[in-house]
């Protein structure tokens, strides 16, 4: 037991020297290498397939693609391990009801949205997850299998509902349009995945210090920037649909653009990991106008108001 | 032609997330590297010791291209202060890092953050953290509960249908 825990730490130790170098997990970690390999060649090693070639193939059959790889408990597993490392950055915020509202605001905007096919042509049924961290920065994350995290600097700069529920929407499209599976495929990361999904059942619980580090590395990096697009087109749709004003989401992506900057150490992951926020915004503006002309008006200010002074 | 491209969007996309800063003059507030590229495992060009002075010639996102004992290289944003700021130094602590760093400059929250924040280095460092996993558990709500709370805001679902492909 002792030598396990030393184990561990040692593991973790030889984590932060190696991290500089740690770019393309598939190099790193022996141990991890291993379990991959005992997956064999379902995981595929490398995204660089012929088919992915063609850019708009890519975002149309690609996402549908990537929900083959992986059956809906895989990507479960995937994104508890992703959590437990994203929340082992900045922990859960302590407030029950605020979390409450959160999940409650997601999982009805989640509802709108099309669930992509299992390998046996199935809906995926995502069992929702929603936090918010206790961090100033201001951002929101996704992973596979269905969580999806707020910080409650962002949440203090929103100003109704319907803004929530547009950036909920965003990360709600991210998962069911498998934007991180494809990530994970194209950063090199899919044999590591594989470690990943099967630490719950092999490994003890607990992730080699290479997985811990390509989780760490694939939040560092963010994800294409087309599908960063390809999330707000979603996410406009999503929000709408759950009978929210359509215009949340640009209203936030014209607050980052006025009030973040990459400099600003709060906001210095959401800038290097997305496009600017002005060109974002201003993709999706021409939608409201047309598309989403006729789209509701609620924006449920008070109701978010309240929940924001309990912050 | 592609490459041509690439390196124009590339242009825009440094013009875009912070353009050109002119000279100024900042102070290592935390020990780091100079780096050859703003990626926080790119090539180390230079050890920066607390306390040294380096010329800033541009930002990117949260890094910053600086001059250094002659050469140029990229600082992470939150491992520098201005110099004029730092004069009354709170004393970072370069051992233990992002704590002390960022306390010891709370007072400029523009340039900074809380130790709250969630920067790279902090995702960097982090560890798993599986009981935070299981806490989420307990928020958890199902589609019903969903649907009720949606009533009681008084949303009702729209039918808009997917995109076609022929918007704009």
């Amino acid at each position: 037991m002792n030598t396990r825990r030393w184990k561990i730490g040692a593991a973790a130790l030889a984590a932060a020297f190696l991290l500089p170098g740690c770019e393309t997990m598939p190099n790193v970690g022996g141990s991890a290498g291993g379990l991959a390999a005992a997956l064999g060649g379902a995981m595929g090693g490398s995204g660089n397939s012929a088919g992915m070639a063609n850019g708009i193939q890519d975002v149309v059959s690609g996402a549908s693609a990537v929900f083959k790889d992986y059956s809906p408990q895989e990507q479960r597993a995937l994104g508890q391990e992703f959590s437990s490392v994203l929340l082992g950055a900045r922990p859960l915020l302590r407030n029950d009801a605020v979390q409450r509202y959160v999940n409650q605001v997601g999982w009805w905007v989640a509802l709108q949205a099309e669930p992509p096919k299992d390998k046996d042509g199935r809906d995926i049924q995502f069992a929702w997850r929603f936090g918010v961290i206790d961090s100033d920065a201001v951002n929101a994350y996704a992973t596979p299998g269905g969580y999806v995290f707020v910080t409650v600097g962002l949440l203090r700069k929103l100003n109704n509902e319907a803004e929530l529920a547009g950036v909920l929407a965003h990360e709600v499209a991210h998962v069911v349009r498998g934007h991180y599976l494809s990530a994970l495929k194209k950063g090199g990361f899919a044999q590591i995945a594989g470690g990943i999904v099967q630490t719950q059942t092999r490994n003890g619980g607990a992730m080699t210090a290479a997985m811990v580090n390509a989780v760490r590395n694939l939040y560092a990096k963010g994800l294409d920037q087309s599908d960063e697009f390809d999330a707000d087109r979603q996410g406009l749709l999503y929000a709408a649909r759950a009978g929210y004003q359509a215009n949340g989401l640009p209203k936030v992506l014209r607050m980052y653009a006025a009030s973040g900057s990459g400099s600003d150490a709060n906001y210095q992951m959401l800038f290097s990991t997305h496009p600017a926020p002005a060109e974002r915004a201003s993709r999706l503006e021409p939608l409201l106008g047309s598309k989403f002309a006729a789209a509701s008006n609620v924006t449920n200010e008070a109701r978010y108001l309240a929940m924001r002074r309990k912050l | 032609m592609k490459i041509a491209t690439v390196r124009r969007l590339a242009a825009a996309t440094v013009l875009a997330l912070g353009g050109w800063a002119q000279a100024q003059s900042l102070q290592v507030s935390t020990a780091t590297e100079l780096r050859a590229s703003p990626v926080l495992n790119a090539k180390s060009l230079a050890a920066l010791p607390v306390g040294a002075q380096v010329e800033q010639l541009q930002q990117q996102g949260g890094w910053l291209r600086v001059r250094f004992k002659g050469s140029e290289g990229w600082v992470r944003s939150t491992h520098v202060r201005s110099a004029a700021a730092a004069a009354p130094s709170a004393g970072g602590n370069p051992l233990t890092g992002i704590s002390g760093v960022f306390s010891a400059s709370s007072n400029t929250p523009t340039a900074t953050t809380g130790t709250r924040g969630l920067t790279q280095e902090q995702l960097a460092n982090a560890q798993p953290a599986p009981a935070e996993v299981s806490r989420m558990e307990g928020f958890a709500i199902n589609a019903a509960q969903a649907q009720q709370f949606a009533q009681s805001g008084k949303l009702k679902a729209q039918p808009i249908p997917a995109y076609t492909g022929a918007e704009q």
